[in-house]
């Protein structure tokens, strides 16, 4: 098992240096001056030009990458040309504050999702499972741009139990972690029903209830146990999402978190916030992977044994 | 099996984060419009004398007496006023920032001379100024006992330093080089503690303009960069009513009353700013009364928000006078029969009506109202027939294909506004391709590389500076050719020798002049197609007034104060 970790952990590196020469390979080719958005607006040509010059973005590309590897390597992403402050100060409230509401979002969507899912299962072609169905197809298609201001209106406006936007305490919370969820939950909803039936059907489940064990205990230590992979995937994959930040929630709801970072900074051509955000949202996702992958090893020997 | 895995989703992400940022530029927003009626009770600063001779004295501002009474309001006074923002304050640094920055720099700080709510240039932190008979040398009486907010001392030598900061040898590009770019910097001579002069490198009649725009000229307190160095725009210190106290990025900017202030203390203790993107979730916070003040409230929602007594809506033309900038250095467009059939063959009522709801004005003017030296010189009312007319006379019977390009998301209703006139020149005869650029930066560069791929660009310039000569030099003025803002490529001797009068001039009534001339021939060269100016409009909550937005949008929060019930 340490060795699995282990092993698994010494590859994220390459990966990391391979996304940190995409990315900079990808910023280069895009169209667009840094130098020609941060120059105010009556600034001449003389002035973008040297501007271009202060900023380094003249040199040969090979050499700007060089300059930026060594940098990452010391652990300094350099500064935002726009703010003038260290990306890393830059980036560090605004990952906080993605974290926090994917973490409230995921402890909202996991006992739902499971719920539902379980529910689903249990009673498969009922009315119950055919509106649980219907409704996550509903969950799944709601635009969060729509549901954000839907929520907004019923709990600020109409009821004003909630602040509308901004990041304070758990109240500010609430509504976009609702936004965020309802994809969540449905999703793990619908993964739990059919990872739940595929194992409902199995031999030793028959066998458990055959010996006459409590449906429940069925349910959770033979049923839910071995269903437990594809959905442990299916939210490992949400929370790394959910990390790079979700560019529409955070903008409704105001709130300072990565997505709405990453949109600024590519709009205004920021190369180390973009970079600095990129490189971050990949070195997560890849921890996320690994977790997922390690808490599946942990979950299923087989996936021990056979590496 | 799971490394291959990792890696897609990883390069996935990185593309998918670069491409969508690419192909939605519409979630930027839209730097629209703002204005308001200036508040009639606003106490008025003392105005400039006239002085013959050539040089133009201005009498020491005499204090405006501090109020001696508290206003009296029954029930509990509110101290704190919310504004909902637009965008996100990049920095303080008042050289380097940009924009909404620029504004909560101005309650930070001051600049040397400022325009008043009339566009009138007053004193602020010099007393007086005298210009020199040459028509370049400025001299600035400084005002004294004057501290920053760290106590530095506000006089000659701090004045100097900001100069250096902004245009010294070793000074970075920056926003006030830009701004301040006027001056020669060899020329700075400080005189005794509280006078300094300085030359600008020629006669430029916009100079006061320019250092006074709120996007430069605001002083740095030299002690809080030596003691932040590249961290000082987190710092902000300054000489404004109002200093820093708390500052959450992205979250919200609090600023506090500077008990100390010089001038004329706010009413007001605080004034938190937040950072609210979404249009629509402004309105909400302006109507649940989270907030008290929000800026560029969409025009869709004004009617319906002026019917809600909680809530007043100002709104006032702002000055960008909207037009499609024809591309002269190439056919059709270098035929001014052309542009003028352009001119006739779009129906800006209907733009304005429809698109608008009313909500905006159709220029009879290449300067928008609201900038000094406008004047209505004619208009090019809607004519198919004769649009078809000159079209012909210029050999164009068959028409001709053109390239429109437009912004997206950037300017209030961009892209509903060129496919409206697409489909007027398309009628007209003038086939129109509209290009649409969902990304600002991919937008600004191709108006210079490659100059020959449109025909036209919609586009709304705002004058920075609220005086003429920031309309017309850098959009209309040959040497700006083939660079940023002009353009129509457009270079005329006659408009040439007017924007050089009107930039050289100094005194204002020869000034107006030259730009009565300009606009008159403009108008009938027609390098643009003439659309509109919008309004633009600030939410403010009942009770609260002298909210001051000038007609360049931004807002001034420091002579707000409650209304007595």
């Amino acid at each position: 098992m340490v060795k699995y970790v282990v092993r698994r952990t010494a590859m994220v590196l390459p990966l990391l240096l391979l996304v940190s020469a995409a990315s900079f390979l990808l910023l280069y080719l895009v169209p667009g001056d840094p130098a020609t958005l941060l120059a105010p607006p009556d600034a001449t040509t003389e002035f973008v030009e040297e501007l271009r010059l202060h900023l380094g973005l003249d040199d040969p590309l090979h050499e700007q990458y060089l300059r930026y590897l060594w940098g990452l390597i010391r652990g300094d992403l350099g500064r935002s040309y726009l703010t003038n402050r260290s990306v890393v100060e830059e980036l560090a409230p605004r990952f906080l504050a993605t974290i926090e509401l994917a973490l409230a979002s995921l402890l909202l969507s996991i006992p739902i999702g499971l719920v539902i899912g379980i529910g689903a299962a249990m009673k498969r072609g009922s009315l119950l499972d055919a509106f649980l169905m219907l409704s996550s197809v509903v969950g799944l298609s709601m635009p969060a741009f729509w549901l954000g201001l839907v929520l907004m209106l019923v709990f600020s406006l109409s009821l004003g139990w909630l602040p509308s936007s901004g990041r304070g305490d758990w109240r500010n919370l609430v509504l976009p972690a609702m936004t965020l969820s309802t994809w969540s939950i449905a999703i793990i909803g619908r993964m739990t029903r059919a990872s739940m039936l595929e194992v409902l059907r199995r031999d030793y489940i028959r066998t458990a209830r055959a010996k006459g064990l409590v449906e429940w205990l069925v349910l959770y230590r033979h049923a839910l146990r071995n269903a437990l992979l594809p959905i442990l995937t299916v939210i490992g994959l949400r929370f790394g999402y959910m990390l790079s930040g979700a560019v529409i929630t955070e903008t409704v709801f105001a709130w300072p978190g990565m997505g709405r970072f990453i949109v600024q900074a590519i709009q205004s051509r920021d190369y180390p916030n973009i970079r600095g955000a990129l490189m971050l949202l990949a070195a997560s996702f890849l921890v996320v992977n690994l977790l997922v992958d390690v808490l599946c090893a942990a979950a299923d020997p087989r996936i021990r044994s056979q590496q | 099996m799971t490394t291959p895995r990792s890696l897609v989703f990883s390069l996935m992400l990185v593309l998918s984060m670069i491409v969508s940022a690419c192909g939605s530029g519409a979630t930027s927003v839209p730097p629209t419009v703002a204005a308001t009626q200036a508040p009639a009770d606003v106490p008025t600063q003392p105005a400039a004398t006239e002085v013959e001779g050539g040089a133009a004295v201005t009498e020491p501002a005499t204090q405006a007496p501090a109020p001696t009474e508290a206003p009296t309001v029954s029930g509990p006074a509110q101290t704190e006023l919310i504004v909902a923002l637009g965008t996100e304050i990049s920095t303080l640094d008042f050289q380097r920032t940009s924009g909404e920055g620029l504004m909560v720099g101005r309650h930070l700080s001051n600049h040397l001379v400022f325009p008043d709510e009339n566009g009138e240039i007053q004193p602020d932190l010099a007393e007086r100024w005298e210009i020199g008979d040459d028509g370049m040398t400025y001299t600035f009486f400084l005002r004294q006992g004057v501290t920053f907010h760290d106590g530095t001392p506000w006089n000659a030598e701090a004045l100097r330093w900001n100069l250096e900061r902004a245009l010294g040898p070793d000074s970075p590009p920056s926003l006030a080089k830009t701004w301040m770019g006027a001056i020669d910097y060899s020329s700075v001579r400080v005189i005794d503690e509280y006078t300094v002069e300085l030359k600008t490198f020629e006669p430029f009649g916009g100079f006061l303009y320019s250092i006074s725009n709120i996007g430069g000229g605001l002083m740095m307190s030299p002690a809080s960069v030596d003691q932040w160095g590249d961290d000082v725009g987190t710092h902000p210190v300054g000489t404004g009513p109002y200093r820093l106290l708390e500052w959450i990025r992205g979250e919200r900017l609090v600023l506090e009353r500077n008990p100390d202030y010089w001038g004329e203390p706010p009413a007001f203790e605080k004034i938190t700013f937040l950072p609210i993107p979404e249009a629509t979730t402004r309105v909400l916070m302006l109507e649940t009364g989270e907030v008290d003040v929000a800026v560029r409230i969409p025009t869709v929602e004004v009617e319906r928000l002026s019917a809600n007594p909680e809530i007043n809506i100002i709104g006032v033309t702002v000055i960008r006078p909207y037009s499609i900038m024809l591309n002269t250095s190439q056919p059709p467009f270098d035929d001014v029969r052309v542009r003028q059939a352009a001119n006739y063959a779009v129906d800006k009522q209907a733009i304005v009506d429809s698109l608008f709801l009313g909500q905006a004005e159709i220029l009879n003017s290449p300067l928008p109202p609201g900038v000094p030296g406008y004047s209505p010189v004619g208009e090019y009312p809607y004519d198919l027939k004769l649009a078809k007319q000159l079209l012909a006379e210029a050999g164009y019977e068959n028409g001709a294909d053109i390239v429109i390009d437009c912004p997206q998301g950037r300017l209030v209703l961009d892209t509903e506004v060129c496919s409206a006139v697409g489909a007027m020149l398309t009628n007209a005869g003038l086939r129109t391709q509209t290009r649409i650029f969902g990304d600002y930066a991919q937008f600004l560069d191709s108006r210079t590389a490659d100059t020959a791929a449109y025909n036209g660009t919609f586009f709304g310039w705002a004058t920075g500076s609220l005086d003429p000569d920031g309309a017309f030099f850098p959009t209309l003025y040959s040497q700006n050719v083939g660079k940023r803002w002009n353009f129509s490529q457009y270079a005329n001797p006659t408009a040439d020798e007017q924007i050089m009068r009107g930039h050289s001039s100094l005194d204002w009534e020869d000034r107006a002049e030259a730009y009565l001339e300009l606009q008159k021939f403009l108008w009938e060269d027609a390098p643009w197609l003439y659309l509109y100016s919008a309004k633009g409009f600030t939410g403010v909550r009942a009770g609260i007034e002298g909210v001051f937005v000038r007609p360049d949008e931004q807002i001034l929060l420091y002579s707000a104060r409650q209304t007595a019930p």
